[in-house]
């Protein structure tokens, strides 16, 4: 499933994937593996975009139950 | 002559690897100094992934190629390179799935070095081979490595003309 908070979460600080990638230390794709939903992150790579990007986990990265 | 001509050949190759070598451990050691906390997990975890696809692959090409050599007479006779050539294959298979799934190449300026990099090794191999006495199979092992980085920069290009398309509204 697509993560369109943090990508909206990203472009709302005005940031590329590659400059989000450079500060938490990761590669471009991987940030866009995980915007893409292909790939499920570590706990601490997620608190790192969430302290990048001014957000807490769960505003990022929680999905409401149906 | 055959131990003159194997002097002259291994000699320059010899002397570039060291320099290639010193090059890519200053480079390492910027890169290190550099960003010392890029550690990619994902990138981690699919390295090791195509590793041990490469163990499993190495060992049966180890245990299965003498076996080979009793019943094809070719692998007999040119026992030694066909055996590099099979580890070679195994070393490309890891490139090529590492480049694939975007884990060898830490930002798109370090995977445009890796393109020079791949190019400029394979100029170097083929001149090597065009300045002693021409294309033949005594050099095999040069070939071998033409072939490799010939193989490793289309598969980068490709990648990169792929991403370029594939990306393009991200």
């Amino acid at each position: 499933m697509k993560n369109l908070k943090l990508k909206s979460a990203r472009a709302a600080k005005d940031l590329s994937q590659e400059e989000l990638a450079r500060r938490v230390g990761v590669s471009r794709q991987t940030i866009n593996a995980i915007e893409k939903g292909d790939y499920n992150p570590t706990l601490q790579l997620c608190i790192a975009i969430c302290k990048e990007l001014g957000k807490t986990l769960d505003e990022l990265f929680w999905e409401p139950e149906p | 002559m055959a131990g003159k001509i194997a002097f002259m050949i291994l000699t320059p190759i010899v002397l570039a690897c060291g320099v290639l070598l010193g090059y890519l451990d200053r480079e390492a050691r910027e890169r290190g100094e550099a960003r010392p906390d890029y550690v990619d997990e994902r990138q981690i975890l699919i390295q090791g992934k195509a590793y041990k696809y490469c163990f499993a692959l190495v060992f049966v090409y180890t245990v299965l190629y003498p076996f080979a050599c009793l019943f094809w007479p070719v692998l007999q006779t040119q026992a030694i390179s066909w055996f590099i050539a099979g580890w070679f294959a195994v070393y490309l298979f890891f490139q090529i799935y590492c480049i694939w799934k975007d884990a060898m190449f830490i930002n798109s300026d370090h995977r445009k070095s890796g393109l020079n990099g791949h190019l400029w090794s394979g100029i170097f191999f083929i001149a090597l081979v065009y300045f002693q006495d021409g294309l033949n199979l005594e050099h095999w092992f040069i070939v071998l490595l033409i072939i490799l980085h010939a193989i490793l920069f289309l598969n980068i290009l490709a990648k990169i003309l792929v991403d370029r398309t594939r990306d393009a509204g991200d």
